[in-house]
């Protein structure tokens, strides 16, 4: 089958970013170097991921994400096979793409809304936000219709087709998250507690198949902001340095000054005296 | 007639006396007060041939089963626990990230550690990895960190990640003002692998509820 190119859609994406946001910070990962994640979102199907014809990822599995992956930025032949099967042999999946400098991705091996398995790229927005605050990214990358979103009793996405991201800032704490097929109020998933970290992206998935029954939720975090350069570590004060009572000793000192200046004021005037 | 009065010893024994005082007094504030925070030397920003981490084999069994490098992809060794024996520490550690304002982002719990998720990873022979903890909570009294400033060099530390015990030892420790805080000393990813580790200290200002400095240690792999 053929498949949408990463690089096209990272272009796209990366422009759309540019575009969109002054502020987005690029990674502050060493030069030369990407991340990328990898969601594996098609049920049933344990399969084995190759990168130039390396294997990266063996008996990889339905509901897992990676730890994120530093590779050099570069071209990419990637390819997906069935846990086990030959080097040689035909891939479920296969694309070869940039990846460039810089850049946070995360990778989607998923049913497409008609149920055909894809490898859907997305470029992770690592744009800083507001102090306490994170941010909640929703991908659809399930065999399922669009969907609504709820945060607690609150729509906070509408809509959304398979395929398809939606962001928002929200202060940090856990989101009850609920979601709905567009326009119904049944939940299809959750709720669920998803743990939003100031600083941090926290990115559900709805991942698997709706007619298969396998619909189901996975998680990603990954770091917003730029480069520190401050960090809020107390506010107790039990950790203090003492508070160093300099004033009972500043006397003491003076006072045995004066008292050695009388003494040798005392001595010149015997002197004198003799 | 009685002779000329014996010559006073007063006056010489006050000044004996006195000068004794003004140096006890000296000596004594000296002592009293607060230790300078500033041990050891930070390492290099480059170093020839660092050693890239010792690796031990864990109990814990890894998020995944991926081999460490292929085809020239490195996977994260996510830290998942700090340990510190020499201060009682042993505290979970999670990932953090920065705020607009540039702030490091910290676990709201004073018991948990943060570990920047944009810096470096144990095992990478290249970069930063920093951690941040808290010294105390106003809520809740003695954060992980609490001691942090009673690190010395030549301390061990270990972080857990990626399944494997990763081993470092203490090369220095700072006390910064936050207002002049090295940021890119601190952070700076252009250096040869080696462990942050922040919290706070020095004279706590009750006003703000912030303390005025930042406590940083550094660390290399052994």
């Amino acid at each position: 089958m053929r498949l949408p190119k990463l690089g096209i859609w990272m272009a796209a994406a990366t422009v759309g970013l540019a575009a969109g946001s002054a502020a987005a910070v690029p990674a502050v990962a060493a030069t030369g170097t990407a991340t990328v994640t990898v969601v594996h979102g098609i049920p049933n199907t344990p399969v084995d991921v190759y990168a130039n014809g390396k294997k990266i990822l063996s008996g990889f599995t339905f509901k897992t994400v990676t730890s994120p992956l530093s590779l050099p930025a570069g071209s990419y032949a990637i390819a997906v096979r069935k846990a086990g099967a030959a080097v040689g042999s035909a891939p479920i999946l296969a694309a070869t793409e940039q990846v460039p400098a810089g850049a946070s991705v995360t990778i989607v091996a998923r049913l497409t809304a008609a149920g055909k398995p894809a490898l859907t790229p997305f470029v992770n927005d690592t744009s800083a936000v507001g102090s306490g605050k994170g941010r909640l990214v929703v991908r659809h990358t399930a065999a399922a219709p669009a969907v609504d979103v709820y945060a607690g009793t609150a729509k906070v996405i509408s809509g959304l087709a398979s395929g398809q991201q939606q962001a928002l800032a929200v202060p940090a704490g856990a989101v009850s998250a609920k979601v709905t097929l567009a326009g119904q109020t049944a939940a299809v998933l959750g709720p669920v507690s998803v743990p939003v970290t100031a600083g941090m992206a926290t990115v559900v998935y709805a991942i698997g198949s709706a007619s298969g029954h396998t619909l189901t939720a996975v998680t990603q975090q990954y770091p917003l902001g730029g480069m520190p350069s401050a960090a809020q570590a107390g506010s107790g004060g039990l950790g203090a340095d003492p508070a160093s009572p300099a004033w009972p000793f500043a006397l003491a000192a003076t006072a045995g000054l004066l008292l050695a200046m009388a003494g040798a004021a005392g001595m010149v005037r015997r002197r004198r005296a003799c | 007639m009685l002779g000329r009065p014996k010559p006073a010893r007063w006056p010489a024994a006050a000044v004996i006396t006195g000068l004794v005082l003004a140096g006890a007094a000296t000596a004594g504030y000296a002592a009293t007060r607060p230790p300078g925070h500033d041990f050891g030397v930070i390492p290099a920003a480059s170093a020839a041939a660092a050693p890239a981490g010792r690796a031990v084999q864990a109990t814990r069994t890894p998020a995944t089963r991926t081999p460490a490098t292929r085809a020239g992809i490195t996977v994260t060794a996510v830290p998942v626990r700090l340990r510190i024996a020499a201060i009682g520490v042993s505290a979970p550690v999670v990932p953090v990230g920065v705020a607009a304002d540039g702030t490091l982002g910290i676990p709201d719990s004073p018991s948990v550690v943060g570990w920047w998720a944009g810096g470096s990873s144990p095992g990478r022979t290249s970069g930063a990895t920093v951690l941040v903890g808290h010294v105390d909570s106003s809520a809740l009294g003695p954060g992980a960190l609490f001691r942090l400033q009673q690190l010395r060099p030549g301390a061990a530390v270990t972080l857990i990640a990626g399944g494997r015990a990763w081993h470092y030892a203490v090369r220095a420790v700072r006390a910064y003002a936050k207002a002049g805080l090295p940021s890119a000393a601190v952070f700076g990813q252009r250096v040869t692998s080696r462990l942050v580790i922040i919290t706070c200290g020095g004279q706590f200002d009750a006003v703000t509820g912030h303390y005025r400095d930042n406590i940083v240690v550094y660390a290399v792999p052994t």
